[in-house]
């Protein structure tokens, strides 16, 4: 015979499930930053910081937040996939720049165009790895860059090794950057290398706007991040949190087939690695693309790594 | 010089405090190794939001229950173990958030109300069980009615209620929670049960103060 009293009845009417990890998680960073200033001051705190609201992080979500649900299961599967490595040199030799935890969107944001322009005139060492889609497209580049965010009339430094080719040339970081993906071609200054035929040329163009820019210029500019969405952050079973990092999926609008996963140092908010997945090309396997960052501080040893010098016995061909 | 909580804990024990220590143990640690607070976090956010959450909802509860633990980590100094545990002062805490939103707390109620809900539809823990889906059935009957009641009852009752109801805590707990006497306990939850039974048009209480059941087949 059923019957249940009036605290079961309560009970069952006011019965909710058990917090979304999502929801766990913001919480636990909320702490851990209060945690953090109350350790920073040596004695339990009196004076009430306020802290980053999920609030905010829900009004940033916007319409992505249903597909960001749906798909969680294969978010945090490609995440673990793509596990970042666990050494980051540029992150240590920044670890002055700490910034507190942010975990709404905006604020995560913030925080990275901060970190960013706090690390404007660092060198920037770019590792893109690129497989899946067309052959011709896979490989991996490695970039030098100084300054990290070059100003409009700011002279730039760029050393790529990749394809078999090295490459280095100075450029003026022109005063309209064109709309990606246009490539312009630009007055500029270098010399290019061909390990494999032992040869070297000069070079006195620069096509800007070419790889680079759809990669490290995207991420470092502000307009961009704006106009994307940081659409979830989280960290990823403890891991993310036990290597000092944090991931974040960025949605770009219009762009259905582009996924985009960001991990930044949870200590300065600089990029660490930026993950691009696209399914759009029908005929080749999904593309993935890597870019692993480091932003080292522009001392003449680090600046040395952008000079490329010419190996005795190259022949020199036309350009 | 030696923390008390290194005593309780033990010689090494600060760095190995997951899984370990009392409640009490690790806030006492809290004090001077404030990352340990985390751990407590760990063992009471999800009865800590889901007795938030069950008062205001789920969109008010993903931020009152993390304030919840915001706030007592502030005052994590001034907690006092002869007095009472972790727990029920953690749910005294999220009984003042929930203090701030009264109007919010009105509104859920009335959702609630309003808010169709077929018992059988969602799964029960053992389907063969039809007691448990008569149960089900009968809450689902009464829920406008039992809604009506909690958003009728005063703050104070409703909150000695549900910290019995939903957080599952004992007299003494709630006295602590609430800093009142356990007799004044007693009596608020006396007289509100009496006032959701006499809403639910329910059979008087018993000698013992309360029916045994509200519905019967």
């Amino acid at each position: 015979m059923p019957a249940i009293d009036d605290l079961t009845a309560i009970r069952q009417l006011l019965d909710v499930p058990h917090p979304a990890d999502e929801v766990t998680t913001a919480g636990r960073a909320r702490l851990d930053e209060l945690t953090r200033q109350g350790a920073s001051r040596g004695r339990p705190g009196r004076k009430h910081h306020r802290t980053t609201s999920i609030r905010g992080r829900r009004a940033g979500i916007f319409a992505t937040v249903t597909c960001v649900v749906a798909a969680a299961a294969a978010v945090t599967a490609t995440l673990v996939l793509v596990h970042p490595r666990s050494a980051q040199p540029g992150a240590a030799q920044h670890a002055g720049r700490h910034r507190p935890a942010a975990t709404a969107p905006s604020s995560v944001q913030q925080a990275i165009l901060t970190a960013i322009g706090s690390a404007g005139g660092d060198v920037m060492h770019l590792t893109v790895s690129t497989s899946g889609g067309p052959p011709v497209a896979r490989g991996v580049i490695q970039y030098w860059w100084w300054p990290a965010r070059p100003a409009p009339g700011q002279q730039v430094r760029l050393l790529m090794v990749g394809n078999g080719m090295q490459t280095a040339v100075t450029f003026t970081e022109p005063a309209a950057p064109p709309a990606r993906p246009v490539l312009q071609s630009i007055p500029a200054s270098g010399l290019s290398i061909d390990p494999a035929s032992k040869t070297w040329s000069t070079i006195s163009r620069y096509m800007y706007g070419g790889v680079v820019a759809v990669t490290s210029r995207d991420l470092l500019d502000e307009s961009y991040l704006r106009a994307t969405y940081l659409a979830h952050s989280k960290v990823i079973n403890g891991h993310a949190a036990i290597h000092g990092r944090t991931a974040i999926e960025i949605s770009v609008p219009g762009t259905p087939t582009l996924h985009v996963l960001l991990w930044v140092d949870t200590r300065t908010y600089l990029p660490l690695r930026l993950v691009k997945l696209d399914s759009g090309a029908t005929n080749y396997p999904e593309t993935r693309k890597i870019y692993d960052y480091q932003f080292l501080p522009a001392t003449p040893g680090n600046l040395a790594k952008l000079t490329l010098t010419i190996p005795h016995g190259y022949q020199k061909v036309s350009s | 010089m030696t923390h008390p909580s290194d005593a309780v804990l033990g010689a090494g024990a600060a760095g190995s405090w997951p899984g370990r220590g009392t409640d009490e143990q690790l806030l006492a640690m809290s004090l001077h190794q404030p990352e340990v607070f985390g751990e407590l976090y760990a063992r009471h956010f999800a009865v800590v939001y889901r007795y938030v959450a069950g008062r205001l909802g789920t969109d008010a509860a993903d931020d009152l229950a993390a304030e919840t633990f915001l706030a007592a980590f502030r005052r994590r100094h001034r907690f006092d173990p002869a007095r009472g545990a972790v727990k029920p002062w953690l749910f005294g805490m999220a009984t003042n958030l929930v203090a701030r939103h009264r109007r919010a707390e009105s509104r859920w109620y009335a959702a609630l109300a309003r808010a169709g809900s077929d018992p059988l539809v969602a799964p029960a823990a053992r389907p063969s069980d039809e007691d448990r889906i008569a149960d089900r059935v009968a809450a689902s009957q009464a829920r406008p009615l039992l809604a009506a009641a909690l958003a009728r009852l005063p703050d104070r009752d409703r909150d000695v209620l549900l910290l019995v109801a939903v957080g599952g805590l004992s007299y003494a707990e709630v006295a602590f929670a609430l800093g009142i006497p356990e007799g004044t306990v007693g009596s608020r939850l006396s007289r509100a049960r009496r006032k959701i039974i006499a809403a639910l048009d329910q059979p008087e209480p018993t000698a013992d103060g309360f029916p045994a059941t509200l519905w019967r087949n």
